[in-house]
């Protein structure tokens, strides 16, 4: 299998099921490169399920996945990140005993070739190239608006922020391909428009990729190029905002059918 | 600039320590030096469960254990081969205690928390059962005294060369435990203790790193094992089944998870029992527990750590 001309990741009959509960259900799709990619559905419909077998914490059961040009279908989450996939998580996943700095300078981890050895005695090769991952640190901050809270502890920082710090982190992989898993859940409207506009930035001026999952439709539906609808696993529905906001069958996956209760 | 002079204010006043205690036999007693030395030997040891617990949440009870193989190890070697000098012995004791490490890290590690600890914890009583067995090479119940550490044609018994060592070990050890905190592998092994899951979406490897950790630690343990064997001239397995839960101790005073938080934990609790020996003569543990229990409930990061946020706080406060 390989990926089509243009697409970065490809799911192809992916499922699992949890105690006979079949979360993720046949689901097939496409990103494209350089794209901003949405899934979208009710509670429960297997969005984040979707994101951990696609990031390598949960193995799918059947099916196949594609991540620009290598099969990840059986590989460890450290071994998917390194072929170039961030991420960030629902419910937050700092590393909340460490600054905000050392939090990114953590992610910068493959992208340092140092040995044990020589950070043993921390050869100037060591501090040079601690040097170099610090800046780009630093320009990230700044890029998401943080340089100000970087030396403080990211437990002192109010939830909005540390969202964008987890963000950061997943930036500071340079990676080709970033999911970011409700980025807008718990952040007020001001906040939700600031959102926009640096997902949208980091697809237009880092060239990055995002798949996202959301609940807030007016960010989904300005910002995305395209949205699968996810219910009980399966997919619904794919399109562009516009055939998506006029789906009846989405429509009822949300609100329930017209006459089921009469 | 201000923070250039405070960094040559630091970096000085820690030469100043070093010199003055490698210059400590000129101008102190035979037994403070052996009460330093120890001191310096269960600082070097806790170092290597800071960086476990510390770092990557691996609750190890193995570190009495491997500071048990280091002395025997390094005794024994010493008195099968008394021709090898004693950087020689030092340096095959570091390799073997990690080789243990690894290898005993290997299945060990797939284990978390609690069944982590008891693991380890059979690994040091199944040592320390051992020992005892294989009596014609370590004496067994008998103990077995360990020869002197020689450098070429020299015999150095003295306790002055000795400490000595002990101090440029030490050294060594914070030099290369600080260095780390701040490298690369620093943060894979912190980040793997605020969160596997995170750690591993950023590409880090966490069995790896983990055995790495543990290997690292136990190396550790070994090395202050075979200065605690030349400090004090004899050995026995009960000696180090004591010392069972002394590690944590000295780590809870100190702070765990700081570069500094051993040292200053076996500092004090080292000294403990010189000043409340002759009050609690029979009843040391009492004190020890009462300490514990302090710590915990009311300073969890240790005396670092509470330094540390009144620190930190200040300096907020002067900011704000």
């Amino acid at each position: 299998m390989k990926n089509s001309m243009n697409s970065i990741l490809t799911l192809q009959d992916i499922s699992i099921s949890f105690g006979g509960i079949k979360a993720v259900n046949q689901l097939s799709l496409d990103v494209r490169n350089q794209e901003i990619f949405a899934i979208i559905g009710p509670n429960g419909a297997g969005k984040t399920t979707a994101f951990n077998i696609i990031s390598g914490l949960y193995r799918a059961q059947a099916g196949s996945i594609l991540f620009s040009g290598t099969d990840i279908t059986n590989l460890l989450p450290h071994q998917i990140a390194h072929l170039g996939m961030g991420r960030t998580f629902q419910n937050l996943e700092l590393f909340t005993l460490m600054s905000v700095e050392d939090n990114l300078m953590a992610a910068r981890h493959m992208h340092t070739k140092t040995n044990f050895w020589n950070e043993l005695i921390r050869n100037k090769k060591v501090k040079d190239e601690e040097e170099q991952n610090r800046k780009k640190v630093h320009e990230i901050l700044s890029f998401l608006n943080l340089g100000e809270v970087a030396n403080k502890k990211v437990t002192d920082l109010g939830f909005p922020i540390q969202k964008r710090v987890e963000l950061g982190r997943a930036l500071a992989l340079e990676p080709k391909l970033l999911l970011l898993d409700e980025p807008a859940a718990g952040l007020n409207f001001v906040e939700t428009a600031e959102l926009s506009e640096l997902i949208k930035s980091i697809r237009g001026d880092l060239g990055i990729t995002v798949l996202l999952i959301e609940h807030d439709m007016s960010m989904v539906m300005s910002i995305s190029d395209r949205i699968i609808v996810l219910d009980y696993g399966k997919e619904i529905c794919l399109g562009v905002p516009e055939e998506i906001q006029n789906d009846a069958r989405v429509v009822e996956a949300y609100l329930g059918k017209r006459d089921s209760h009469a | 600039m201000q923070s250039v002079n405070k960094k040559v204010l630091k970096n000085s006043s820690l030469v100043l320590i070093v010199v003055l205690l490698l210059l400590a036999p000129l101008y102190i007693s035979n037994y403070l030096l052996y009460l330093v030395g120890v001191i310096l030997i269960m600082a070097i040891v806790a170092q290597g469960l800071n960086t476990m617990i510390g770092w990557g949440a691996i609750f190890s009870f193995g570190q009495p254990g491997f500071m048990a193989f280091g002395a025997y190890f390094g005794a024994i070697i010493s008195r099968l081969f008394p021709m090898l000098p004693f950087p020689v012995i030092l340096i095959l004791t570091a390799v073997a205690s990690a080789l243990i490490g690894f290898v005993i890290g290997f299945p060990c590690l797939r284990l978390r928390g609690f069944f982590l600890a008891m693991a380890t914890y059979g690994f040091s009583s199944a040592l320390f059962v051992l020992i005892n067995f294989f009596n014609n090479l370590t004496g067994g119940n008998e103990g077995m005294y360990v020869a002197p550490p020689t450098f070429g044609p020299m015999v150095l018994s003295s306790i002055e060369s000795i400490f000595i060592m002990i101090v440029i070990i030490g050294v060594l050890t914070q030099f290369f435990v600080s260095n780390i905190s701040k490298s690369r592998t620093g943060h894979a092994w912190r980040s793997i203790r605020d969160g596997e899951i995170a750690a591993a979406s950023l590409g880090i490897n966490i069995a790896r790193e983990k055995l790495k950790l543990f290997t690292f630690g136990s190396c550790l343990g070994g090395v202050g094992g075979v200065l605690y064997a030349y400090l004090i001239g004899y050995l026995q397995a009960d000696f180090f089944s004591i010392m069972g839960l002394s590690f944590f101790l000295i780590l809870v005073v100190g702070g765990i998870g700081t570069v500094w938080g051993p040292l200053l934990g076996s500092v004090i609790m080292m000294l403990i029992p010189q000043v409340f020996g002759g009050l609690f003569n029979q009843s040391m543990n009492l004190v020890y527990g009462a300490i514990l229990l302090i710590f915990v409930l009311i300073a969890p990061n240790g005396l670092l750590g509470m330094f540390g946020s009144l620190i930190t706080n200040v300096k907020s406060r002067g900011k704000a």
